[in-house]
């Protein structure tokens, strides 16, 4: 696990840009953070770098878009469920269960029980402080052998660039 | 007169119009497309192929689950706005049964399972009998690795068909010695199948209604689940053997 901060949407974007260039297909990426916080910026800077030319938006009432890339990008948002019986009904797990691209889950932490054995999950955070409003900390955490690795290999990549 | 039959109950794509006794045309594919894009053109190109209109078909059949949710709902919102637009009945054809079509051979246990996620699978029993198809019990979900486990206790032998067979079974998991895995090329559901059963269903008046028909979506209970969660060391595996391994062979 390790925390980086972003100072602008501009390095926010950048940062999406660096775990883009790095991330393996077949990765269930879990986006945690209040409204606001970033998510949906993060997806648009990762789906650009993976190749994504359309418009790249929160799929709150589709509950999912699905985008081509260089690989598919299966982009959820869970905000609007209530329930996690909902998600058998939108076949959710047909997506993360061994997925064929790599899939973006924003609003994860409504149903832990929910993710698959082995994600990536990063927690965006405000800073707290008005004077740094644009400011956000992010908390990368890995859940599985593979994923603590790529973690990792984040960790180096993000602090060798800033 | 012919009907035209849907399956997108798995990744695989097919679609066939066929006659009593006749498959004219099929096309089917098990490529990385989305349903929701391939299957209408599909559909025209099948009714092409095999010079048919759409206003000349007898019905429609549905490949009706279980399986994957996407996909059934492509293939049944697909066959009831064809139904409803062209004032054609609608068939629905069991995903499991239309499989256990592909190899019609007595004395022989056809265990078709369908992906259900987490490790399980949809399935049922079926054999052949004096020229017809059995279905042996109802429909259930249980964890993959304890249903082929309990084809052990099965005195004949037992073919494995379906997704999960191709992606999770073939080469990944031990086999009891009664247990095959169907070959390849007919591992997977085909139209050509869901055709020539709907068009037995049609012949006997077995038509579904096209405002209410529903996919078959077989879910473990609330209880099951909570269950599950509160012992996660015993995976569902009681449900599994009780319908597959007779309680005298338990022990």
């Amino acid at each position: 696990m390790f925390t980086c901060k972003t100072k602008s949407p501009a390095e926010t974007l950048q940062l999406a840009q660096l775990v883009g260039k790095h991330i393996h297909e077949g990765t269930v990426l879990a986006l945690v953070g209040d409204l606001g916080a970033g998510k949906t910026l993060f997806v648009q800077g990762l789906a650009r770098t993976l190749g994504v030319e359309g418009e790249v938006t929160s799929p709150t009432f589709s509950l999912m878009n699905i985008y081509d890339g260089i690989c598919r990008l299966y982009h959820f948002d869970l905000y609007r469920l209530e329930t996690e019986a909902e998600l058998e009904n939108i076949g959710f797990y047909e997506y993360t269960d061994e997925p064929d691209g790599i899939v973006l889950i924003e609003w994860a932490d409504k149903f832990p029980e929910a993710l698959p054995e082995e994600y990536l999950r990063i927690d965006i955070e405000r800073n707290g402080d008005e004077a740094d409003a644009d400011e956000r900390v992010f908390t990368f955490s890995g859940v599985g052998e593979d994923n603590e690795e790529f973690v990792k290999e984040l960790e180096k990549l993000v602090y060798l660039g800033h | 007169m012919s009907i035209l039959a849907i399956d997108t109950a798995t990744q695989v794509s097919s679609v066939a119009i066929a006659q009593a006794g006749r498959l004219q045309a099929e096309i089917t594919l098990q490529a990385r497309l989305t349903h929701s894009e391939t299957l209408m053109p599909h559909i025209q190109q099948v009714l092409d192929m095999a010079d048919t209109k759409a206003a000349d078909l007898e019905g429609i059949a549905i490949s009706i689950g279980p399986g994957s949710f996407t996909g059934l709902r492509i293939g049944l919102a697909t066959a009831k706005a064809m139904c409803y637009a062209l004032d054609k009945p609608l068939v629905t054809v069991s995903t499991l049964a239309a499989l256990a079509c592909h190899l019609p051979l007595p004395g022989i246990c056809l265990l078709p399972l369908i992906d259900a996620q987490k490790g399980n699978a949809y399935y049922a029993r079926y054999h052949w009998e004096n020229g017809g198809l059995v279905a042996e019990d109802e429909v259930s979900v249980g964890a993959m690795a304890d249903i082929v486990a309990g084809c052990a206790a099965e005195k004949r032998p037992v073919i494995l068909l379906g997704d999960v067979t191709q992606r999770r079974i073939a080469g990944c998991m031990e086999l009891p010695d009664n247990v095959t895995i169907a070959p390849a090329h007919e591992l997977m559901p085909r139209a050509a199948c869901v055709a020539m059963l709907g068009l037995r269903e049609l012949a006997q008046g077995h038509t579904a209604n096209v405002m209410d028909a529903a996919p078959i979506y077989i879910r473990r209970s609330e209880a099951e689940v909570l269950w599950e969660k509160r012992h996660p060391e015993s995976v569902s595996t009681q449900e599994a053997h009780a319908v597959l391994v007779p309680t005298e062979g338990k022990s």
